[in-house]
């Protein structure tokens, strides 16, 4: 592979580990919001 | 009262609507950041365009470094007050701290097989890198293994202040001993700026991970609080836990 080729293959890595762990922590606090809705209907 | 109105409900969504807004602008930012290291900073006349694999490095590798540190003064928190409002910081730290680390290791080497023509070298500054991120690792997993949130948060601040002792040992080692890992770089004008915007963009989506994590751990926490036994279990059965 080229030069640019690993660069644009560090910046592609980059922003897929930053935004997916992000995504990873904005779906957990989604699926919280469930459990919490869940748990107040049955009670 | 329904459930869309109780202030947990609410809050939730609110939350999820400012984290929405501020991912897609830090997607906005390294895509924008991306675009001036391509395009504006001149290629660096030595190393030729793999340098510019230097814009995302240098900045993660700062963070990262941060993060550490915000473990350590979170383990010293929760050691000196017993908080577990502490633990839930350092942890949240911890995570981001293994994730920088992660991204310095993959991102160096992608510019080591470039520029030096080799992937890894036992360097100082690579070898006390290649220390810092399994330290934190360990700290995960050690973080995983204990029982009980007291005991947990003990045993991990202990372990936190201690793994703070590698930090001053990558920042100083290429500085203090023959490195092959440059100690500092002079930069020309649009290079600095362009390290200036990647510097701004990483530190928001690193201290944004930090802080949403941190969010997230206080809310099962409250959850746990307010008598909602077994919540723990639930949410990590569901996946929540990350």
């Amino acid at each position: 592979m080229s030069a640019a080729g690993w660069v644009i293959a560090a910046y592609v890595l980059g922003a897929a580990v930053i935004l997916g762990y992000a995504g990873k922590i904005w779906v957990g606090a989604r699926r919280l919001d469930r459990v919490q809705a869940q748990r107040r209907t049955r009670t | 009262m329904e459930i869309s109105d109780s202030p947990m409900a609410i809050g939730g969504k609110m939350s999820g609507r400012f984290w929405a807004t501020y991912w897609t602008a830090v997607a906005g930012g390294l895509a924008g950041a991306a675009a001036l290291a391509w395009w504006y900073a001149p290629t660096e006349a030595t190393m030729g365009v793999v340098q510019k694999i230097f814009y995302l490095h240098l900045p993660v590798a700062i963070n990262t470094l941060l993060a550490c540190g915000v473990v350590f003064v979170a383990s010293l928190g929760y050691l000196w007050r017993r908080r577990l409002w502490w633990d839930d910081l350092a942890s949240a730290a911890g995570k981001v701290a293994v994730l920088g680390a992660s991204l310095v290791l993959a991102t160096g080497m992608m510019w080591g097989h470039v520029a030096w023509g080799v992937w890894w070298t036992w360097s100082p500054r690579l070898t006390f890198s290649l220390v810092l991120w399994l330290l934190y690792v360990v700290y995960l997993v050690t973080r995983a293994s204990v029982e009980g949130a007291q005991r947990r948060a003990l045993v991990a601040a202990v372990y936190g202040v201690l793994a703070f002792l590698d930090v001053p040992l990558v920042y100083l080692s290429a500085k203090l001993m023959p490195d092959i890992h440059p100690a500092s770089i002079t930069l020309a004008g649009p290079m600095q700026l362009t390290l200036a915007a990647w510097g701004v963009v990483v530190t928001a989506a690193l201290a944004g991970l930090m802080a949403a994590r941190f969010e997230l751990a206080q809310r099962q926490r409250k959850r746990e609080k307010a008598g909602d036994e077994g919540a723990e279990e639930e949410v990590k059965l569901q996946g929540v836990a990350v």
